[in-house]
């Protein structure tokens, strides 16, 4: 039987929900949270909260305050908020991350943008800079974000109220990274993210963002119009996964998709060559996506409807059954953190020590 | 004018703001990483109908605090824990402490007007410039900068996230100036209570003028009523040359209260805090080490220490013993300030029933800021006092340990104010400027069409 599939959402500025239901706010908490509390129920693994720091059309707010707003009012959805390491400092970016995790229990992403894709440089004092400059500082960010999310051990905390000792020092980590961009002498001021590592996604639209995703994602969203294009774009990342010495299976796969939900307003609409646009039926719209899935071998979708909210409503209402009635659905019960729920296992700190480990 | 009233803040140190607070017996000792607690002790301060809760912040970490400040070594990063407080409350004011010194003005306006849009209207941004010299480290500087730079560049960081919250698209900001050049706009509908309210902090010429100039709330340190009322006017008669007025700004000292029922429960509950402090053996020396270079309350914790202060050799001592009548007498002036200062929280004398020791001496040469020990008359009193005779507009309640002495304030003491008629009893209004009494400003360059 073929395996079920995650349903992941895409909240983007820039990605779609240009048009947005005279009921949707972007900037109205309540709506956000019938968003991520819909998603939650209709069964989805994550939400990604995109972001983009130039000009959005409608505006809308800034997404690790808004995920961890969403923390509270949910409880097993995985929220997956971006960041443009373009125009971060990596020791702020790091500690968003790694508390967003914290405060969601383990539910947390980092969706990785860079300036290469979403240019903002005006409002940085910065100068336009080539594709390989934002990737290459993108890549010593994540270096540095790694080992300071390490620079905790799990154990560290004593806590012992009778002697007074509160933490064990020598499990507590500087990393000392001097690097072309930035020097970070650590330690991190917030303990290790439950997930150990927090969850990496990253939009893969060309070559250097399908590298980039080999080398660094846990969840890399394949943006393209066509299976055709979407399996090259796989196999890019695919490469790219190997060159750096990862598993195949420690990159999950999703597509992003449009659907348009039998005469949903908007179908006809030109398309964007960033998405597959799948269209008619919900029996329809489940066989393109179990096509697409098949074809190239996914482990999920990401759904970026053009119409927020009722694009998504007709999705949960009509399609998710279906999807749920061919038993292609993952079930979300049980697993307590993001990774588990993709099947990824928790990471070895690299500052542990083996021969330090107590005894079983 | 309207009536004059108390606010109150509560700093939130997850385990207490007493350096053995996460040691008290009914402490939650890992209380930093646990959201559902937090939300529970801000709550628990928004019942009592408090203005706002304080997210402390640095940047660095370092082992050598546990002893110290076990509370600032880690924590949630305050944008991630503020968002969530949001959350899970509706009406206090959410204070996230912001260092412009590491951080980038266009994401710091966009962090503030989303908090702002997300709690509707209720945050807040603790304008720090920093003074830890070891976060240089973790943000690529080999240096940390001197006061008349980091405020340099804070003035001008203030002057841009302003102009962000008020630009639009009709309006974008083409800030170009010595530190920063920003495009804008911001690219988010300004916030609801048009600009977050600024909190700061500090006592140097420079902070003070920061003060003076953009500050709503200001969170002052001074330990003694004397001093608190110097800093008062001080900072007050500043701000008519920024064209503000006294009430444009409300200036809250930092307060440690112990209190309960009675006078001797309160007594008792102090020293048993202050049981949990371990001393230095005697001598000098070996504090930067031992403490870190975050540590800069780490006074050392000996009688040596305490004979430099109070100039009177007394370093061979049994700390257990009562403090000889003769100390006290031959004690300079500011010795004789440390023993009234430990006579008024423990109650205890060099001479009658009750006998305070060289260890009482060592603890309150280490304690800082204002602490008031008492029956919740006597702690009220104390507010009413430094409220009366301006030297506070209310207080940055700082709770020793987490959550009794919060529920203690918040039950005993809060309830006598309100009967005094010194503070509210419902909120007026839904944002933080409300609670301030504080107009929403009018934006800056401002089109007669906008806001």
């Amino acid at each position: 039987m073929a395996r079920p599939l995650h349903l992941g959402f895409l909240y983007a500025p820039e990605a779609g929900h240009q048009t947005h239901d005279e009921s949707f706010d972007p900037l109205n908490p309540l709506h956000l949270t019938a968003l991520a509390q819909g998603l939650e129920s209709g069964g989805f693994t994550f939400l990604l909260v995109d972001d983009s720091v130039g000009r959005t059309e409608p505006a809308r707010s800034e997404a690790f305050t808004t995920a961890s707003f969403l923390a509270t009012r949910t409880r097993h959805i995985g929220l997956i908020a971006a960041a443009n390491t373009s125009y971060v400092e990596p020791y702020n970016v790091t500690r968003l991350a790694a508390s967003l995790d914290h405060v969601t229990h383990g539910r947390a992403g980092w969706l990785v943008s860079t300036g290469a894709v979403d240019p903002a440089g005006a409002n940085y004092g910065q100068g336009a800079a080539a594709p390989e400059a934002h990737y290459g500082r993108a890549d010593e960010i994540l270096g540095i974000a790694r080992r300071l999310w390490d620079s905790w051990e799990d154990d560290a905390f004593i806590r012992d109220k009778q002697s007074g000792v509160f933490v064990d020092g020598t499990r507590i980590h500087p990393i000392e990274h001097v690097g072309p961009a930035f020097s970070v002498k650590g330690p991190l001021n917030v303990a290790r993210p439950p997930q150990g590592q927090v969850i990496l996604a990253h939009r893969v639209v060309d070559k250097p963002s399908a590298d980039f995703a080999g080398r660094h994602a846990d969840v890399a969203i394949l943006g393209a119009e066509t299976a055709g294009s979407i399996v090259t774009l796989r196999d890019i990342v695919l490469g790219a996964a190997r060159a750096a010495r990862r598993e195949q299976r420690e990159v999950r796969l999703f597509a992003e998709i449009v659907p348009f939900v039998g005469r949903e307003p908007g179908a006809g609409a030109s398309k964007a060559p960033v998405a597959n646009y799948v269209t008619g039926s919900p029996t329809e719209i489940v066989d393109q996506i179990e096509a697409l899935a098949n074809a190239v071998a996914l482990d999920g979708v990401v759904l970026a409807p053009r119409v927020l909210r009722s694009g998504l409503d007709v999705f949960s209402r009509e399609v998710v059954p279906e999807l749920v009635r061919r038993q292609r659905l993952v079930a979300g019960t049980g697993a307590a953190t993001l990774r588990e729920r993709l099947g990824l296992s928790r990471p070895r700190n690299i500052f542990e020590q083996p021969a330090r480990r107590p005894a079983a | 004018m309207s009536k004059r009233e108390l606010h109150f803040g509560l700093m939130f140190w997850a385990g207490g703001t007493h350096p053995s607070g996460w040691r008290y017996p009914s402490s939650h000792a890992g209380a930093a990483f646990d959201i559902e607690f937090l939300q529970r002790v801000t709550q628990l301060v928004e019942a009592a109908k408090f203005d706002f809760l304080f997210l402390g912040d640095r940047l660095a970490s370092d082992p050598g605090l546990q002893t110290t400040n076990p509370s600032q070594m880690s924590r949630l990063e305050p944008f991630v824990s503020g968002a969530s407080l949001a959350s899970a409350t509706s009406h206090i004011g959410i204070v996230v402490t912001a260092n412009p010194t590491y951080y980038d003005p266009y994401n710091l306006a966009r962090m503030f007007a989303s908090l702002d849009h997300l709690s509707q209207g209720r945050a807040s941004w603790n304008l720090v410039t920093g003074a830890d010299a070891i976060a240089a480290g973790n943000f690529s500087r080999e240096d940390h900068w001197d006061t008349e730079k980091r405020y340099d560049w804070a003035d001008e960081f203030v002057t841009v996230v302003r102009g962000l919250w008020d630009s639009d698209a009709n309006t974008p900001l083409n800030h170009k100036g010595r530190y920063f050049d920003v495009a804008g706009p911001l690219n988010i509908r300004r916030p609801p209570q048009g600009h977050p309210v600024i909190l700061h902090a500090g006592t140097s010429d420079r902070s003070r003028e920061l003060g003076a100039r953009d500050a709503d709330v200001i969170f002052a340190g001074q330990a003694t009523i004397e001093s608190a009322k110097a800093y008062y006017a001080d900072v007050k008669s500043r701000a008519g040359k920024y064209g503000r007025t006294d009430a444009d700004i409300a200036i809250l000292p930092g307060l440690t209260p112990v209190v309960a029922e009675t006078t001797a429960k309160a007594v008792e509950i102090y020293d048993h805090l202050n049981s949990f402090i371990a001393l230095d053996p005697e001598g000098d020396g070996g504090e930067a080490s031992r403490y870190g270079s975050l540590g800069r309350m780490g006074k050392r914790r000996n009688l040596t220490a305490v004979s430099t202060v109070i100039g009177v050799d007394i370093a061979g001592q049994d700390r257990d013993a009562p403090v000889d009548p003769v100390v006290l007498a031959e004690a300079n002036e500011e010795g004789q300030r440390l023993f009234a200062h430990v006579t008024r929280l423990t109650r205890r004398d060099v001479r009658g029933a009750r006998r305070l020791t060289y260890r009482d001496l060592i603890i309150g040469h280490i304690s800082i800021g204002a602490t008031v020990v008492g029956d919740p008359v006597e702690v009220a009193d104390h507010i009413q006092l430094w409220f009366d005779e301006r030297a506070a507009d209310g207080f940055n309640i700082f709770p020793p340990y987490v959550p009794e002495s919060v529920e203690a304030f918040t039950s005993l003491v809060v309830p006598e104010l309100q009967r005094r008629g010194l503070y509210r009893t419902e909120y007026s209004g839904s944002t933080f400027r409300d609670h301030l009494g504080l107009a929403k400003p009018a934006p800056i360059n401002s089109n007669a069409s906008r806001n």
